[in-house]
């Protein structure tokens, strides 16, 4: 691994101190002249025809600007399946279907305004249940696709299939067989920052839009899309990205608010917000998908996997967003978790008349890892052997080629098995205090680690611009949004320019200002910016020592004049400065530049300023250092009907594992010991790899024992944080030791890996490992209630039927 | 954040102040508000006027008075309460609920007199005004029909707060000032079980005290609660208990559940199957879990908050049980 001066020092977030002391300004915080506030009359019913729309009395409101509906507004389509219309037409779907919207001079106006539209609406048949949905009697969602043509069911359009190898014979090979359904909820990205924007319009039709994204610029395509369809031609979407409160896949798509904001702002020329309440949040934004899925996996006498086959229904609610995509992702665990030959992967996603879901950290990986791990358990159990170690007889190693083609260079995962056995105690515990209700259990992740290439382009680029002051600004076009990537940037900068990471200042995301990148998934944003920013360094070294060949000798020549005027008698060492700059003999580091062999003189060492600044002022000579380097990683786009293909320049690994309490009465389980072992690659920024990795964990164990938003109907039952239960400090506070295996990945920027999302993925398994070690439950559909043990527990002490 | 309506907030300095205030139309009390602000900015109340009991002299503290009842002001915040010598030597039921309300943030601004008078609370109807409209509304508020009993005449939101079992348990009552003088309300009379409005009380009728009267010796009691987390949240089932046990024997046993219906209810026959058992002896312990065999027969949670109500009827004896060996042991 290469020496390094910053990569992996223990620094302070850049962000940190602004966003503790309440300076970050999150889209809440903004406000433009002139600005009004837009509000969206959302629908009460999940299936209906619109009949008619009155809104006479709300427009007649004072303080009121515009109302507008589908209508009397150009038909603004988005998703990629453009089933979704920003303002909806004489039909909606979903009870949160977007009817009319207000712009007025405040909220409280817009509000007011908003009760005051009536709508009469005629039901129409309705489905909520994804297997239903399926059912030929079912009424279809959507009866026409985008383009106009009939359709005949209610299964998305959308197939990734993945057949490798020869199931029947994996099936013969199997001494044991483990199989079960197992489902995962519904449940809120719970960002802190809720969401909302600002659009605004210049007199030449030119859109900037305050978004709270993941992707600028593919919403930026999106946006532009859009002006088009309201006859703005050829104008520009600008997208800015303020301060974000978390996103966690909610800003992996545009959003119906958005475009309603730009019609409202184009109605009424004036700059237009919106902004959700947390209720908004909760019952009309989209949370992530929920899916269903059968596994079947069987292994030989000694423990060895000999096929997995893998059949998910995902619940799609009434449009599509990129979460329809999950199944992209859940081909990573199905194939590629632990070694197996012959695997069978099918997906059907449907069309339901519930809240239309989308993506959200782990991206169907966790969906499909829950099944995989709590089989395993099964699997060890029949064949006598420790669930640990049947893991490990089937463990990832480096040089593998996986079923799905993806090409392991690196891999730590033996290393995180070892750690977690180690740290709690495996051999003394798992299976050794049933009489205490306590126990054990571990599960591991494979992830993309060097991005996931679902679009042609993969890349990213950085610009570094140097000033007179010796000052480092970067322009990268992902989003900062509470996971660290700016510190990561930081380091990774600082390291490869030679600067000191005060010197260096990350701008804010702004399409107008940023290189392209496809957005900040696949917890990717660190690996591409990172490795965007050390082409980028290499581009302005190379200039910059171009300049110091020039104007190295001249100005430390000066220098040295000066140092003898303070040291009258000084005698220079005999060092030929002329000959080491001809030979291009320099080094920058920590913000210096110096050269190669040269004494440790302090008129040998040159300030960057300095130089930038004879660099600058050198007459009609004169030069700025901005470099700017697009990265695009060694990876393949699969060909998902095949789900084949090395969606990822490196792959993510690691194991999480708990020792937990069950109260057998109630159900209640009580962490008492956390562990968390990744294979990162490379410790970029500790700071932030830990909060990512904790952060994971404690958002995993809200999937594991308490999140679902529950509906009925349609209806949200729970969209508060009073009735949507997420873990608090409380629940966190047992210890957690972190271990990062560094594997230093030939493809990782200084050999890092991404790491964005792991932290989440095994938790749900390793919990419920643990919490069936302690009092033998075992339950297969998230979240592990309390009710659901005592349900459990009550089912085991007096078995079915008797 | 949803936004709380326009209205108007009064500040009085003294009791006759805040009295001649709440006379006026559409005037409620505004104590810690940590129940009324949600309650406004989901649209269940549209009082025209808060009469902030911030500033009122006299109404907040703890003390004892000669014949050894304690005497907390209305607006005592929980979390003093939860922490104050006297209450948890008196009365170790209320400090132990106070203790569990809520998060800490709350408890430093919710006041014992605003648990008390807590409004009812139901999964319908705890949502913003569009969510309830959405859904057809119900009897507690601008509706005619109930979503948890289908086809119920009476609202049955249940009664949730933590420290009115409690209190029932110690005999405590109410100091009410109204403009026609003062009158002391006993607790078992305060409730009625109607979910709409479950108080024998004007809405601007102000309590001024909570009277807990000297217990009988050997005085025990305790409060437990069940709830997803242990952070944060209202009851799905809370227990509370009082075992007098002089000389080491139980003499007389109280048990009262709160979470099921609009009234806290009281668990009938704990004394029958508790006194004259010796504290640390098998007899008790089977009687304690006799009485938990009652508490389930009689405590029937509907689905009225959140949690499945089969699994709140379960846990009705596992909590009487743990309450009542809390406090017997
Ligand atoms: C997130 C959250 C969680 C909560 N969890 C719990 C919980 O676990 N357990 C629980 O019991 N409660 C809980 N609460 C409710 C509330 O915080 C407490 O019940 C608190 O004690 C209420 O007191 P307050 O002073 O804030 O009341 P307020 O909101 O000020 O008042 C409540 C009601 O009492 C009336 N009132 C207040 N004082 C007087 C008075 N002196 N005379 C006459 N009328 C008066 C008010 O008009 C109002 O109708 C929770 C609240 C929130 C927001
Ligand atoms: S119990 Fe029935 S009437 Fe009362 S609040 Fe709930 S739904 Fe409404």
């Amino acid at each position: 691994m290469r020496d390094t001066t910053w990569i992996g020092r223990d620094l302070p977030r850049p962000d940190a101190a602004d966003k503790v002391a309440g300076r970050a300004a999150y889209i809440h915080d903004l406000s433009r002249p002139g600005m009004l506030w837009g509000k969206v009359k959302f629908s009460e019913h999940a299936s209906a025809r619109i009949v008619h729309i009155d809104t006479s009395r709300a427009r007649r409101l004072p303080g009121v600007r515009a109302v507008i509906t589908g209508d009397d507004t150009p038909e603004i389509r988005i998703g990629f399946l453009r089933d979704n219309v920003a303002l909806k037409r004489g039909r909606v779907r979903q009870q949160r279907d977007e009817i009319a919207a207000v712009a007025a001079i405040d909220p409280d106006v817009a509000a007011e305004a908003i009760e005051l539209i009536r709508v009469e609406y005629e039901p129409l048949p309705a489905v909520f249940d994804p297997e239903q949905a399926l059912h030929p009697d079912a009424p279809l969602v959507h009866d026409r696709d985008a383009s106009g043509r009939p359709v005949t069911s209610n299964l998305l359009p959308v197939s990734v299939r993945h057949v490798s190898g020869d199931l029947a014979a994996g099936e013969r090979a199997a001494r044991y067989v483990a199989e079960g359904e197992f489902s995962t909820p519904l449940i809120q990205q719970s960002c802190l920052g809720t969401a909302g924007c600002i659009a605004e319009f210049d007199l030449r039709g030119n859109l900037t839009l305050w978004a709270k994204t993941q992707i600028p610029f593919l919403a930026q395509r999106d946006f532009v899309k859009a002006l088009e369809a309201m006859g703005l031609e050829g104008r520009n979407a600008r997208v800015i990205v303020p301060a974000l409160g978390g996103a966690f896949g909610t800003g992996l798509d545009t959003h119906c608010y958005e475009y309603i904001a730009m019609l409202l702002a184009h109605r009424t020329g004036r700059p237009v917000k919106m902004l959700y309440t947390r209720e908004e949040e909760f019952a009309f934004l989209s949370p992530r998908q929920s899916a269903r899925t059968r596994i079947v996996q069987g292994c030989d006498a000694e423990g060895r996997l000999t096929f997995r086959r893998i059949d998910v229904l995902q619940d799609n609610g009434a449009y599509t967003s990129w979460g329809a995509t999950y199944p992209t992702v859940m081909l990573i665990p199905a194939t590629s978790l632990y070694k197996v030959a012959n695997v069978w992967f099918d997906a059907r996603i449907v069309y339901t008349n519930n809240t239309y879901a989308q993506a959200m950290r782990g991206y169907g990986n966790p969906e499909v890892t829950w099944p995989i791990e709590r089989t395993l358990d099964d699997l060890a159990r029949q064949a006598g052997i420790d669930p640990l170690e049947l893991r490990l007889r089937n463990v990832n190693e480096p040089g593998e080629t996986t079923p799905m083609g993806l090409e392991v260079t690196t891999c730590g995962l033996r290393e995180c098995f070892d750690f977690a056995r180690e740290k709690l105690d495996w051999a003394k515990k798992r299976g050794q205090q049933r009489g205490a209700r306590r126990g054990v259990g571990v599960a591991a992740l494979v992830h993309v680690g060097g991005s996931g290439r679902i679009y042609r382009s993969d890349g990213g680029g950085v610009i570094l611009k140097l000033d007179d002051f010796g000052n480092v600004n970067v322009s990268y076009g992902g989003v900062e949004m509470g996971q660290g990537l700016h510190a990561a940037l930081t380091s990774a900068v600082a390291e490869a320019l030679g600067v000191t990471p005060e010197r260096v200042h990350v701008n804010p995301t702004d399409t107008a200002t940023c290189p392209w990148d496809v957005g900040t998934h696949a917890s990717r944003g660190a690996f591409i910016a990172c490795n965007a920013a050390i082409r980028a360094a290499a581009k302005a070294r190379t200039k910059l020592f171009a300049l110091a060949a020039e104007l190295f000798a001249p100005e430390v020549a000066r220098n040295l004049e000066a140092h003898q005027r303070r040291n009258p008698g000084y005698e220079p060492p005999n060092f030929d400065v002329g000959a080491a700059c001809a030979a291009g003999r320099f080094q920058l580091a920590s913000g210096v530049v110096t050269l190669e062999g040269a004494p440790a003189e302090p008129w040998l060492r040159l300030e960057l300023a300095r130089l930038l600044r004879a660099g600058h002022f050198r007459g009609v000579a004169g030069q700025m250092i901005v470099e700017e380097a697009f990265y695009e990683p060694p990876s393949t786009l699969p060909d998902w009907s095949e789900g084949v293909g090395n969606m990822s320049a490196c792959y993510a690994y690691g194991v999480q594992g708990f020792e937990v309490e069950v109260d057998d009465e109630t159900g209640e389980v009580t962490i008492l010991h956390a562990v968390s072992a990744h294979d990162v690659g490379r410790v970029l920024h500790p700071q932030a790899l830990r909060g990512q990795v904790q952060g994971g964990l404690a958002q995993g164990i809200g999937y594991a024992l308490y999140e679902e938003v529950r509906t009925h109907e349609g209806r949200v039952l729970n969209p508060s944080f009073t009735d949507y239960k997420i873990p608090t400090a409380h629940e966190l506070a047992f210890p957690v030791d972190v271990h990062f295996v560094e594997t230093d990945d030939p493809a990782g920027p200084f050999g890092a890996k991404g790491v964005g999302e792991p932290g989440l993925v095994p938790t749900a398994p390793a919990l419920a490992s643990a919490i069936e070690d302690a009092v033998g439950v075992r339950i297969a559909d998230l979240p592990m209630t309390q009710e659901k043990i005592v349900r459990a527990l009550r089912e085991q002490r007096a078995p079915r039927g008797s | 954040m949803l936004r709380l309506p326009q209205l108007q907030v009064a500040r009085p300095r003294t009791v006759e102040e805040a009295l001649a205030l709440l006379g006026g139309e559409g005037a409620l009390p505004f104590a810690g508000g940590t129940d009324l602000l949600p309650n406004l900015k989901h649209r269940l109340l549209a009082p025209q006027t808060l009469v902030s009991l911030a500033g009122v002299e006299g109404l907040s503290g703890v003390s004892v008075d000669p014949g050894g009842a304690l005497v907390i002001g209305a607006t005592t915040r929980l979390h003093e309460v939860a922490e104050h010598p006297e209450v948890r030597a008196r009365a170790p039921a209320l400090a132990m609920a106070a203790g569990l309300v809520a998060s800490p943030q709350i408890r430093r601004m919710g006041t014992l007199g605003g648990n008390v008078l807590l409004d009812t609370r139901c999964r319908y109807v705890n949502q913003s005004a569009f969510w309830r409209k959405s859904l057809g509304h119900c009897l507690k508020k601008d509706g005619a029909v109930c979503h948890v009993v289908p086809g119920g005449q009476k609202c049955v939101a249940a009664a949730s707060n933590d420290t009115a079992p409690a209190l029932l348990t110690l005999g405590a009552s109410l100091t009410v000032a109204t403009a026609a003088g003062t009158r002391e309300v006993p607790l078992e009379s305060l409730w009625k079980p109607d979910g709409v409005y479950n108080r024998r009380l004007a809405p601007n009728e102000l309590v001024t005290a909570i009277r807990v009267p000297a217990q009988a010796a050997g005085h025990r009691g305790a409060y437990l609660k069940l709830r997803p987390r242990e952070s944060f949240d209202f009851p799905l089932l809370g227990v509370a208990v009082r075992v007098d046990a002089a000389g080491g024997v139980v003499q007389s046993a109280d048990v009262v559940v709160v979470a099921l219906q609009a009234v806290p209810r009281r668990v009938t026959g704990a004394s029958d199957e508790l006194a004259g058992k010796a504290l640390g002896t098998q007899e008790l312990e089977a009687a304690i879990v006799a009485v938990g065999a009652r508490a389930h027969q009689q405590c029937r949670p509907l689905p009225n908050v959140p949690g499945d109500p089969d699994y709140r009827r379960e846990m009705v004896p596992v909590f009487v049980r743990r309450a009542l060996r809390a406090a017997a042991g």
